[in-house]
């Protein structure tokens, strides 16, 4: 190592789900190396659903993460409907795309106001914020709640709903349910708009790198539920062929594996 | 005016659904920051400052030999410790393990085991350290969570009722899923905290809230069997998220006929009791 080689290394990362610290070498000015360390314990879901009942699976996999629980059941029942040949209905469908909704928004909403926003403008944390911003920090605490109340009427709670099976849900919503939700999404709607103005305004860094970013893609929609998988680099393939395109390494310094392509 | 109590908000292993119930108190948030000087929520915040704090909430269990360690510390350094869901009061769902295979668990995960750091058990924080009082819960109930917390604003003493969720649901008028639907429910053995939320959705109660006091678990699981439930979907009903409550632990162990490893961390309580 020569003299001009330095680490700045973070012990624990703030404002982020789950546990993690990370180093950064350098050379100079030049960055060299940078290791984000997952040091979050094992908790084994993969060895303890084996043997399991598909019943019990959406119920278990919710708590892999407390923030989006949705997203774990909508794969877990997915994935169980295919292997044993269940079709849902379009109504399903919709149903499961609201709730998933429900978790986007109070996701979102948490993201942005409560653990990002403290970066950009220089805060330790969203109370803070709310110090100076107060009317935005309650406006995206406020849509916040919208979503966690749609999560509550389709789901039955927000975190770790209780309604979500394999072939749809245990109760179906009543319409009077989601009426009550109405005024709210109307004034969420022009919310939406004004936060996502009011992000727009921050000072984002003009950092671009050679990155090959993965995601979902459908023809139709938004993606949260179904698609393809897609590369910024190009290049589709079916969620059958993950396995065969990516691969998930084990690295010493992370609980966490990572996935890269093959 | 006096100094604004000092709270600090620590993760063990856990989902972080326990610590986002604070989060998610949208109405009240901003103003417990004011009544609060929340000092330590790396969830929430970048301020990690040391102790000593007036009020800790401790969400996850112990899996890890540091993090044993750990709890000691913060520990001292807390004057009132709280413990926050299923995972820092009974283990959580990870205490799977404590039935099974550990190295089995590894390698079902992990490409190099070796570079993992874990131990055998999965327990709760009171196996470890002194706790002042446990909010039960997979995940807690936001409610209950601010109940504490101003019952620890005001010098009060916190307390969450511990009847089952049976009576809840005759309070909210719901008809019994077992009785009228023959559907296996734990209700009648589960602390109330959810509002007896499954059996609304005509689904039966999967116990997140842990044993209610004095649960006849034997009565309950021989009406299973008299409605046809094999010994096998009994025993896994039971071990979920609270699989490692005494109550919970010793039914299945008894239909099962299997034991589960004690707490594996050379730090625990009942050991240095022992010695
Ligand atoms: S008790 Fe349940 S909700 Fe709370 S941290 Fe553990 S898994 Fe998450």
């Amino acid at each position: 190592m020569s003299d001009s080689t330095r680490t700045i290394k973070v012990a624990a990362l703030s404002r982020v789900e789950g546990e993690g610290g990370m180093s950064v070498r350098l050379n100079g000015s030049e960055v060299e190396q940078v290791e984000l360390r997952i040091f979050e314990p094992p908790r084994f879901f993969e060895a303890f659903l084996r043997g399991r009942s598909p019943h019990e699976v959406p119920d278990i996999v919710a708590r892999i993460c407390g923030i989006c629980p949705v997203a774990y059941q909508m794969s877990a029942v997915h994935a169980l409907e295919r292997i044993v040949g269940v079709t849902i209905t379009p109504e399903i469908r919709r149903l499961r795309r609201l709730l998933y909704c429900g978790e986007w928004i109070e996701s979102h909403g948490l993201h942005m106001h409560l653990l990002h926003a403290p970066d950009f403008l220089g805060c330790e944390s969203g109370l803070q914020v709310a110090e100076r911003w107060p009317d935005e920090i309650r406006r995206g605490l406020k849509l916040k709640k919208y979503g966690n109340e749609l999560l509550e009427v389709l789901g039955g709670r927000a975190i770790h709903p209780i309604n979500v099976a394999v072939g749809g849900f245990h109760r179906m919503p009543r319409r009077d349910e989601f009426a009550k939700l109405i005024p709210s999404f109307e004034w969420g709607v022009e919310a939406a708009i004004a936060a996502t103005r009011w992000v727009a305004t921050f000072n984002f860094p003009d950092f671009e790198e050679d990155y090959d970013f993965v995601s979902v893609s459908h023809p139709d929609e938004y993606p949260l539920n179904e698609g393809h998988i897609v590369s910024s680099t190009g290049g589709t393939w079916t969620a059958d062929e993950y396995e065969s395109e990516f691969e998930e390494v084990h690295v010493p310094h992370s609980t966490a594996l990572q996935a890269v392509r093959r | 005016m006096a100094a604004k109590p000092r709270l600090a908000v620590f993760k063990f292993a856990s989902c972080d659904g326990c610590q986002l119930t604070m989060l998610d108190c949208e109405d009240e948030l901003l103003a417990l920051g004011e009544l609060l000087d929340i000092v330590h929520f790396l969830e929430a915040s970048d301020r990690a400052e040391p102790g000593p704090y007036d009020v800790t909430l401790v969400e996850g269990s112990i899996t890890t030999p540091d993090d044993a360690e750990r709890i000691r510390h913060i520990r001292q350094q807390s004057r009132y410790l709280v413990t926050i869901g299923a995972c820092a009061t009974s283990g959580g769902i990870q205490a799977l393990r404590n039935w099974a295979d550990h190295e089995d668990f590894l390698k079902a995960v992990y490409a190099s085991p070796q570079y993992i750091q874990s131990l055998a058990t999965s327990t709760a924080i009171a196996e470890h350290v002194p706790v002042d009082f446990e909010l039960r819960g997979c995940p807690i109930d936001k409610r209950q969570l601010l109940d504490v917390v101003q019952s620890l604003l005001h010098g009060r003493k916190p307390h969450t009722p511990s009847h089952s969720v049976c009576l809840d649901c005759k309070r909210r008028g719901t008809v019994c899923v077992m009785v009228a639907q023959g559907i296996p429910c734990l209700g009648p053995v589960t602390q109330s905290g959810c509002g007896a939320l499954c059996p609304a959705y005509d689904r039966g109660c999967y116990g997140c809230f842990g044993p209610s006091v004095q649960p006849n678990l034997v009565s309950l699981t021989t009406q299973f069997h008299a409605t046809g439930m094999a010994t096998p979907d009994i025993v896994r009903g039971l071990r979920l998220f609270n699989a490692y409550a005494p109550e919970f632990r010793h039914e299945s162990e008894r239909l099962a006929g299997d034991r589960a490893r004690e707490c594996d961390a050379p730090t625990a309580i009942a050991e240095e009791v022992q010695s």
